[in-house]
């Protein structure tokens, strides 16, 4: 089955969206959905970070042309916690569509 | 997990002169080795190993000798056949000095001028001392002193052949006033940090040019369009832009812009483009103030919907036609390669081995093909030629062939993205070793690669833009005390590291 177009990037902002954050809903949104469905919170963060796979020896993701931030962690955790809510609130209608 | 190519290489004990796959420089996801460049890098081991031996040196010695770049560039050519790097089997056992054309015609060394420079201080990598960090396992090095100024100064200087470094901008904004409405100054400009702020990097030149008692670093002031913003109106700041503006030019003295149009420092949640109405005030007030060069990124971009696409260089064309007294330097050639290619990222990027075009390079070009009257644009080549060197000669053949064809040799411009990629040496020899292949040349009309061509864009062309005298500049670099140190660096035994400092993956 084809990926749905999600569209993280252009929902409102859940808290004060920076350069790096809008960047980071971007690459979220370029994530399978099986992969997000893996998720556990539960995972410590070195186990996350190995989970994402993009991330660098120096704790933060490799996330492209973001000079001013580093998505340490835990912003990496807040946003893909947010995408986890946006994709299950839209995910009907956008397979739906599909 | 993604690692720098220099760890990689040391854990893998290897030490090429020439990166033996592409490293990002965080404008892109790094990309995997491929197989030929793999073949590249058995050779140059195997051959540079056998070769130390024949003359009697280290390998690590050889491997940080024109010797062992010149045994890199051979393997090259035997992997990718096509000869793109002219190298004859004896330089690999014996140096060969090239000699080029000077500004006066005279006989001498290339004049090299970097305009992409780029260093951090350390202060955005502040996270490998964070508790979190030290809880995870890793080996974390001291990457402040890796990636530091000194470190700059010793593989753009001692280890190359470089003469003069632009101080390259990367984005982001200063603070002005602190909460009583006292000026803030220095560090205190930039709390969260910043990797290279427009005032550490007047600093910086001005500490370069007092140690070398010469002219051998200019910088750049990152100040753009949308970096101070009134969120009540959302609309531009004038009154703040101003005052940066008066601050960059008049007391760090910056010799150029440098902007990002894709990025958002002042989190208003968009870009600007060169040609809005927000970017020509800004280039009116900047020419009110004598300053008239803009060296902009375009190209190397990611993937965000809203501020990707700011990187398309489409706006350049409508602005250096509107502002022909002002020299736009677009960063990158405009090389597109965005953030989600990957081992297919010459399909990604719509390349056509026919034509030799791709992504973005080719919007660039045709700016150009439509109107040949452009005269204040042109393509810088760092990432760009270095890249397209290791990842894929021909095409290489073909983004220089059409930079000069297309702006002419007189506005191709040399900058390399280092340190990203270690010291610049490895570029400078590749370069002064490319060229065309006579059936390239041939049926898509590019010209050969002289050596006047390669003075022009090693340092001729930017000397021009930024306004310095080369003949005045070359007097006086043998007497500096830059020249001094590296004599006597040399005379020690000191030896270019070999380690590239962009990302790759961790195999």
């Amino acid at each position: 089955m084809s990926e749905p177009s999600w569209n993280f990037e252009g929902e409102p902002p859940f808290e004060l969206r920076t350069e790096a954050g809008i960047n980071l809903c971007a690459y979220l949104d370029a994530m399978p959905d099986a992969k997000l469905k893996t998720y556990d919170p539960k995972m410590s963060d070195e186990q996350l970070m190995r989970w994402d796979d993009n991330f660098t020896d120096e704790g933060h993701l490799f996330l492209p042309c973001c000079e001013s931030e580093e998505v340490e962690v835990d912003m990496y955790r807040r946003y893909l916690e947010a995408c986890i809510v946006y994709r299950n609130r839209v995910r009907g209608s956008l397979m739906a569509e599909a | 997990m993604w690692i720098r190519k220099g760890d990689l290489d040391r854990a893998k004990g290897i030490d090429t002169p020439i990166p033996t796959q592409v490293v990002s420089n965080e404008e892109f996801i790094p990309r995997p080795q491929t197989r030929k460049q793999k073949q590249v890098e058995d050779l140059t081991m195997e051959w540079g190993t056998n070769n130390a031996k024949k003359i009697g040196i280290s390998r690590r010695a050889y491997m940080a000798s024109s010797m062992g770049i010149a045994t890199a560039l051979l393997a090259s050519n035997c992997v990718y056949g096509g000869n793109a790097f002219e190298v004859g089997e004896d330089e690999q056992f014996e140096p060969r000095e090239k000699e080029v054309v000077k500004a006066n015609g005279q006989k001498g060394k290339f004049f090299i001028i970097d305009v992409q420079a780029h260093y951090s201080n350390g202060i955005a990598l502040n996270f490998r001392n964070s508790e979190t960090a030290k809880n995870m396992g890793f080996d974390l090095k001291n990457d402040t002193e890796a990636y530091s100024f000194r470190t700059f100064t010793k593989e753009m200087f001692l280890d190359s052949e470089t003469a003069m470094v632009v101080i390259s901008g990367v984005p982001g904004k200063e603070e002005q006033r602190a909460p009583d409405g006292r000026e803030l100054v220095d560090a205190e400009r930039t709390p969260r940090g910043a990797i290279l702020p427009s005032w550490l990097m007047a600093k910086s030149r001005n500490e370069l040019n007092q140690i070398a008692g010469s002219q051998r670093a200019l910088c750049q002031g990152n100040l753009a369009p949308n970096h101070y913003w009134n969120t009540a109106t959302n609309t531009i700041d004038k009154a703040a832009t101003l005052e940066q503006m008066d601050r960059e030019i008049n007391q760090y003295k910056i010799n150029s812009w440098k902007w990002y149009c894709h990025t958002d420092p002042a989190r208003t949640g968009n870009g600007f483009q060169v040609d809005d109405d927000n970017a020509q005030w800004f280039i009116e007030e900047s020419r009110k103030r004598g300053l008239k060069l803009m060296s902009v990124h375009k190209g190397y971009s990611y993937q965000s919907r809203t501020l990707g696409h700011l990187a398309n260089p489409k706006d350049i064309e409508k602005a250096a036609l509107r502002n022909p007294d002002f020299n736009f330097v677009i960063y990158h050639s405009a090389l597109k390669h965005g953030a989600t290619d990957g081992e297919n990222w010459k399909e990604m990027n719509e390349y056509n081995p026919e034509t030799g075009d791709f992504l973005w390079h080719k919007i660039l070009m045709d700016i150009k093909r439509r109107n040949p009257q452009i005269n204040n644009v042109y393509p810088e080549i760092g990432s760009f030629f270095n890249t397209l060197a290791i990842q894929d000669p021909v095409m290489c053949m073909h983004g220089m062939g059409l930079n000069i064809k297309t702006y002419g040799a007189d506005h191709v411009v040399w900058g390399t993205d280092c340190l990203w990629w270690g010291s610049p040496q490895w570029g400078i020899d590749a370069f002064k070793r490319f060229q065309i292949s006579d059936e390239l040349c041939e049926k898509h009309g590019y010209a050969k690669i002289t050596d006047e061509v390669r003075a022009k864009i090693f340092g001729l062309n930017a000397a021009k833009l930024y306004g310095v005298d080369v003949n005045a500049a070359r007097n006086a670099l043998p007497a500096d005390a830059l020249s001094q140190i590296k004599e006597a660096y040399l005379d020690r035994g000191g030896l270019r590291d070999n380690y590239f400092h962009g990302w790759v993956q961790q195999a």
